[in-house]
Formats: structure tokens, sequence, C-alpha cells
């Protein structure tokens, strides 16, 4: 059974990578990094980088073909090697997943009831109480009329209701941890807002620690103590002022793309598909390159907070 | 060159459901080589606007102009040349390309439908327009699924290109990509305006990046202008 007491996630070495006709994909390479409770964690990176792989592995919703190497320690349980059965009250009670695109995620043909209820078959109680507790729920999500909402068809909620509605999905089985997937893309402006206020009142629902995969700065910026920057696979940067004091040259030039700071394009292309760099995966796009970066890979140095992978700190 | 005047659009969605106005009394114009941008939140008739304007979506009042055209008014073959100079670059390219057709025949096939295809000719502007999207022509051969997000947007543009529009209507082209992919390809989209001397609406939600990349930027609320 799922102890009670929360625990941190400890990636140790993880790898998953994909076999394809081009080569095997080297989704997640070598990860080893701890996501401590009582922290929301960001997940920064490129499209394409890792980031939503690494989430599915933590969720044990990875495909059966994934080759999957390494540890995934909650407390002393290693989840890749979990009994399905722990796996499956884990997720939901150990883990709630807010995932990306509201949308999509909802289906159009049942009622928002009809999808709580579903979230909340693992908890004991009748279904009046399972009612009863997922309107409670939508109210400390600001829903002013829940039972209304209850009756509504996705459709017919704005993108932030909508966003609102799976958030308390993610939470329905009072969850030690949350993961939410690119909870912002393609939001506008006040909806982003909106979602940032949502995630950081996850706390005040008892979640015990977070992980936010997404690619925008000022969600990570706004509401995460801490963030891991992820490319090609692998975790380059983790600090607490990564945004505002970058130290990795990835993440320095990966800023440089905002609007603000000048909108300059990372030169160069990400690596390909089945790369095999010995080295740093960032060295051909990397302005200050040595030449060990080429076939030795970066150890991870402890500098101003941060832990970087850079041979510039070493 | 692109002008609404008194736009109106009442949605209706059958007995019984309260019609939606999501648009009342709009107004814009894009000048000749202007890029415009056209912001608001989420629902409030950007997309729609942009719509009626390429004469996807019928309005119930008022009118587009394009130069001195009524373009409201034309039907059929009357409507090609506008439908050629003026093209959608959408939030969500990979709906636009049949996914069991290459990349490459994907590409040509506006030309076909305008009779304009000649295959040394259009092949030169097929590369032409790759280099100018900073595309590599091996992905010609590829299908659309093994392509990335940035990669897909920048073939649509291409696509685009190659028909020698005067007009692209911008809908919210970064929105879906990171800010490294949204950064190259905002970076190419202003090159080709310069080089082509091409007028833009460009429709976006995020004010950082309408602030860089416009000339001069109109808000929308509810259906309506904000002034």
């Amino acid at each position: 059974m799922l102890d009670a007491e929360i625990h941190d996630i400890v990636l140790k070495k993880l790898s998953v990578h994909f076999a394809a006709f081009s080569g095997l994909i080297r989704a997640v390479d070598g990860v080893d990094a701890v996501f401590s409770k009582g922290h929301i964690t960001g997940i920064l990176g490129e499209s394409g980088c890792g980031k939503s792989v690494l989430g599915l592995g933590i969720l044990g919703l990875l495909p059966s073909y994934a080759r999957v190497g390494g540890e995934i320690l909650y407390g002393d349980t290693n989840m890749l090697k979990a009994d399905p059965r722990w796996l499956r009250i884990f997720r939901g009670r150990g883990i709630g997943l807010i995932p990306q695109n509201p949308s999509e995620s909802l289906n159009s043909a049942r009622r928002i009831g009809a999808h709580l209820d579903e979230a909340m078959l693992n908890l004991s109680g009748s279904g009046r109480e399972r009612k009863a507790r997922a309107e409670a729920l939508l109210r400390s999500f600001g829903f002013e009329e829940p039972s209304r909402i209850m009756r509504a068809y996705p459709f017919e909620l704005s993108g932030g209701m909508q966003q609102r509605v799976l958030c308390a999905i993610g939470v329905a089985c009072s969850p030690q941890w949350v993961l939410a997937d690119e909870p912002t893309k393609g939001l506008d402006f006040d909806l982003r807002g909106q979602v940032c206020d949502t995630l950081l009142s996850l706390r005040q629902h008892g979640v015990g620690g977070m992980l936010v995969i997404t690619h925008d700065l000022a969600l990570a910026e706004n509401v995460c103590d801490t963030v891991a920057i992820m490319y090609g696979g692998e975790i380059l940067e983790t600090g607490r002022e990564t945004i505002r004091n970058p130290r990795h040259p990835y993440t320095k030039d990966f800023l440089e793309a905002l609007p603000k700071n000048g909108m300059r394009p990372i030169p160069g292309m990400p690596p390909e598909i089945g790369d095999k760099t010995a080295g740093c995966k960032y060295a051909p796009r990397c302005k200050y390159r040595k030449n060990c970066c080429d076939y030795e890979k970066p150890p991870s140095v402890e500098t101003e907070g941060s832990t970087v992978r850079c041979f510039l700190y070493a | 060159m692109l002008e609404a005047v008194g736009i109106s659009k009442t949605f209706r969605s059958g007995w019984g459901t309260r019609p939606y106005k999501a648009l009342e009394d709009v107004s814009l114009h894009v000048g000749g080589g202007e890029i415009l941008g056209l912001m608001g939140p989420s629902g409030c008739g950007k997309s729609t606007l942009a719509r009626i304007l390429l004469r996807l979506l019928p309005c119930d009042q008022g009118e587009v102009l394009y130069g001195n055209e009524n373009i409201s008014k034309l039907k059929g073959r009357g409507l090609l040349p506008f439908r050629r100079e003026v093209q959608l670059i959408s939030q969500r390219p990979e709906s636009f390309f049949n996914p069991s057709i290459k990349l490459g025949d994907s590409l040509v096939e506006p030309l076909r439908i305008f009779g304009i295809y000649e295959k040394a000719s259009s092949q030169e502007l097929l590369l032409h327009s790759l280099e100018q999207v900073k595309l590599n022509a091996q992905l010609l051969d590829r299908y659309p699924h093994q392509v990335s997000g940035g990669e897909i947007q920048r073939l649509s543009l291409c696509r685009a290109l190659l028909l020698q529009p005067k007009v692209l209507v911008l809908d919210e082209p970064t929105s879906m990509l990171d800010i490294s992919v949204q950064a190259q390809i905002l970076n190419i989209l202003k090159e080709i305006q310069k080089d082509r001397r091409l007028s833009y609406l460009f429709i976006s939600h995020d004010r950082d990046v309408v602030r860089w990349m416009c000339d001069r930027v109109v808000l929308m609320r509810n259906g309506r202008m904000e002034i």
C-alpha cells in the first residue's frame, strides 16, 4: 500500500530510449535529479527535449516498447519495478496529473460531473458522497455554482474554466504530488494569470510537491521554487535563481530568445534523433565550446546555489 | 490594402439556444507593406474576423475591401485572384497538410490548383522559398509527422510564399511553439516582409511579441474594437 508519508521523487541515471528505423531515440539520457517534497519544481526546455517523456516515466505511463533504465525512487519503492496494483493506487493518490490542452483533455461528449466522478472511483464512498466532494472541489477552485458546472459539457466552459476543472480532477484523490504538463500552452495572457493562481492554490489542497513541465518562462518564474533546464534528454542546470541568473550557456541562449531580450534564436539545430555524442550535447551550438566538450561529459558542479553541467564551472 | 468596414457576425446554433454575437461593428485597415497587430483575449473574435477577412466565413453586416474591390460580393472564379494574393498562416499548421502525402507534393499543390505549375520553374521557385524560410530540401521527401512543430510552420509559410501573396493573415503563428523556435520564425517573417514588401495582419495575445513585431496595434474585446 501507498504509505501516508510524502517522499521526494529521486531519479537515478534514468534513461528512456525508443527504437526507431532512423536509430535509437534517446528521449531521456541518464538523468540524475531529486524533486523535493514541499517544492514546486519547473522542468523547462525546448520542444522535443524529453521533458514530457520524463513526466510520463514518473507516472509509469510509458509505452511497453520504451527501453527504460535507471531508477525512479519514491521512498523505498523503485517505481519502474513496482507492482502494477501499487502503481494504480499511486496514480491519483500518490501523484495527480494535470494534462496539457484542456479542450482536448476533456471528453466533449461527457458532462463535467462524469469526469470528476470517474477520477474519484479509486476512493471509497457512495456516488452521493463523491458528488458532494466534487461540488466542494469545484467550489474551492472558484466556481460559484458548482452544480451548474457539474451538468455542463466541456465546450460550454471557457479555456480558463476548463483548466480549473482539470486541476480539480488532478487533485480529486488528494494526491501527495501533482504533475502539471504544459498547463499554459496556447492560453492568452489573462488565462495564464488564472492558471498561475490556480497552481499556487494547490498547496492549500494539501499537495505536498509539484512538478510543472513547461516552456513558459513567466509561469516558471512566478510559480516554481526550483527550475531544471533540460536539453537533448539531459538536465543541464538546476537552481532557484536559474531564470534570473542563468549559468549554463544553453540557459543564457534560451533566455535571449525572449522578445524583451532581443528575440535572438539559438543558432544551429537541436541534437538529431539517435545522437550519440560522447561529450556535451549543447557543444555544437555553444559559443564557449572547448576541445574537451566534444568527447567528455561535463561534470555536475555546484555554483552559487545552482547545479550546472558545464566545463566553464569545472 | 485589406480593409474591414463595419463587420458584424452572430452565430446561431439551433432552436432554444441564444444567438452568440461574435463581432459587432468591427472596422480595421491593413496598409500596403504594413504589419498590423490584432490583440485580444481568447474568444474575443480575432479568429472569426480573420476568417471573414479571408472570405472563409460570410459576415451578417459590413464589407471586406481588398484594394478598391468589395470582396464580400465576389463569387466563384471572380474570387481566385484574391484567394491567391491573401494567404492564411494558422496556429496549427499540421492540420493544413495531408498526412499521407509527402511534404514536397503538398507544397506545390496550390500551384497545381491555380493552374500555374510548371515542373522546372516551380521547383526553382520552391527551392528559393525554402531558402527564404531557412529549410533544407531534404525535408521534401518526408511526411508531415516526421518534422518538428517549428519546421512545419516554416513549411506552411513556404507554401504560402509560392503563390507570391501580397497579404499574409497570421493567426497566432507561434503560440504553440517554444520561445527559441518562436524567435526563429518571427525573425524569418520580418525578413520576408522587408524583402517582399508584404502586408501582415498579425493576430496574437502576446503583448511582447506584438510590440516587437508590429508597426501598429489594434485591440479587440468581446467582439468590439477597443479604442
